[in-house]
């Protein structure tokens, strides 16, 4: 039985890898474009959050406030403000990548030693010149680990995409679904699997590059 | 080039400066001792306002630090500050180390910085680790680095808040020895240190403080061999049974 199952498998990719790709290729695209939203606007909030106490608890509460929506509902929820396809898809994954990265970039900041920092200051680099030459470059690894982190959520989440009309592997694992068809979401799913791994495997090591002693 | 005229500092209810009338000028090796707790590393960091002062005037080179007119980093170019604790960056090499501020202060072209951050290195006798990080070299290693990165940005002022206090002893005796090079070509120093043979040997002026306060000022042979108050007497004796 189980060797007919992986015939089974092996037989189906065969006739559906070039769908198969695809699928991939689209799952891969929307998480990108979310996290790149995600990076644009919750680096600079992660580093706002670091600089002011006031700022910080306000938007780490409002980041923690996205995450703990459940993500079918705020797909929907999106879908009823952006429509129906890849918009909602990639602004869901966006709000989800949010919170990771805003928060290890904030704590990455708040780790930087003080004194360190203060040997700039006492020379008379600015604020901005120290964030970019010493206190980013000190966070690197903690931030890198928020988007470690965002990513294999967005995977995760990317694979509901089909329910509000969006493209990636969750379609062929919905179908699988409706087709009481195993192979189709095996397959799909460990696709889905794989390209977590993967994203965690490259990240983490670009975590430890980065990472200072 | 430093003047505090009647300089007060509180933390909350806490009274770190109390009333401190201080001159030193150019060229003047200053040493400030007194225990632990009693202001020294406060009145330094005024200085190149790392600290507030809460009243009274501070003048340095001829700047007011405290108006708020002043443009601080304009005034901290002219002031190196070696620390305690090295505060190298650990993600740069000695070399990054040391151009960081010129080039980004300064505006000075990497390779003029690195030429003459190379002259400094040499100075303090580590042109071989230019290509090291931090986390390769020693504590007296790293200090030298420190004084070669403040020295790099050719103040007029430099400012050493107990500069071998994190170091083991063996390592201490090399970054006095660079410093007291210092202190014989005439640059500006203002020293807070526990190390009384460097006070006896370079110092110009000792200042004792303790709580908050300038208890005595003398030149060092005066202050070590007959202090004149009561409580720099007790704090000498204490350094002296241990």
């Amino acid at each position: 039985m189980t060797g007919n199952i992986f015939s089974e498998i092996l037989n189906y990719l065969q006739n559906n890898w070039s769908t198969l790709l695809l699928l991939t290729v689209e799952h891969i695209g929307m998480v990108i474009c979310g996290l790149l939203l995600a990076l644009i606007v919750g680096i600079p909030f992660g580093i706002l959050a670091a600089r002011s106490e006031k700022a910080g608890s306000v938007i780490l509460a409002l980041a923690n406030v996205i995450q703990v929506f459940p993500s079918l509902a705020l797909l929907a929820l999106l879908m009823v403000f952006f429509g129906i396809g890849f918009t909602s898809v990639v602004i869901g994954l966006f709000l989800y990548s949010l919170l990771p990265i805003i928060r290890n970039t904030y704590v990455g900041l708040k780790e930087v030693d003080k004194s360190i920092t203060e040997a700039g200051k006492g020379v008379g680099m600015t604020a901005f010149q120290l964030l970019v030459k010493v206190q980013i470059p000190l966070a690197l690894s903690f931030i890198l680990s928020g988007i470690r982190i965002a990513a294999i959520i967005a995977i995760g989440v990317a694979t509901l995409a089909p329910f509000i009309g969006g493209e990636g592997l969750g379609k062929e694992i919905y179908s699988g679904i409706n087709l009481r068809d195993p192979v189709k979401i095996y397959v799909s799913a460990v696709l889905a699997a794989l390209i977590a791994i993967l994203a965690d495997f490259l990240l983490g090591k670009a975590q430890k590059r980065a990472r200072v002693d | 080039m430093i003047e505090f005229r009647q300089v007060d500092k509180y933390y909350g209810n806490f009274h770190v400066l109390q009333n401190i009338n201080l001159t030193i000028s150019e060229g003047e090796v200053v040493v400030i001792i007194g225990p632990s707790g009693s202001g020294k590393s406060t009145l330094l960091r005024c200085i190149n306002h790392l600290e507030k002062i809460s009243s009274g005037e501070l003048i340095v080179d001829n700047i007011n630090v405290h108006d708020r007119k002043t443009n601080l980093n304009v005034l901290r170019q002219e002031i190196g500050m070696v620390f305690q604790h090295f505060n190298l960056y650990p993600h740069m090499t000695v070399l990054e180390n040391i151009t960081l501020a010129p080039m980004k202060v300064r505006k000075i072209a990497r390779e003029e910085a690195q030429k003459t951050a190379r002259y400094y290195l040499e100075k303090v006798g580590l042109a071989h680790k230019a290509d090291a990080y931090p986390n390769e070299l020693s504590g007296g290693q790293q200090q030298r680095v420190a004084i070669a990165r403040g020295l790099t940005m050719q103040p007029k002022i430099m400012l050493f808040d107990e500069p071998t206090s994190a170091l083991d002893p063996e390592m201490i005796g090399e970054v006095l020895e660079v410093m007291k090079s210092l202190a014989r070509e005439g640059m500006t120093m203002v020293v807070v240190t526990h190390e009384m043979g460097f006070a006896k040997e370079v110092a110009d002026r000792v200042v004792f403080m303790d709580h908050g306060q300038v208890v005595e000022e003398s030149e060092p042979k005066a202050f070590f061999e007959s202090p004149k108050e009561e409580r720099a007497r007790s704090f000498l004796s204490r350094l002296l049974n241990h």
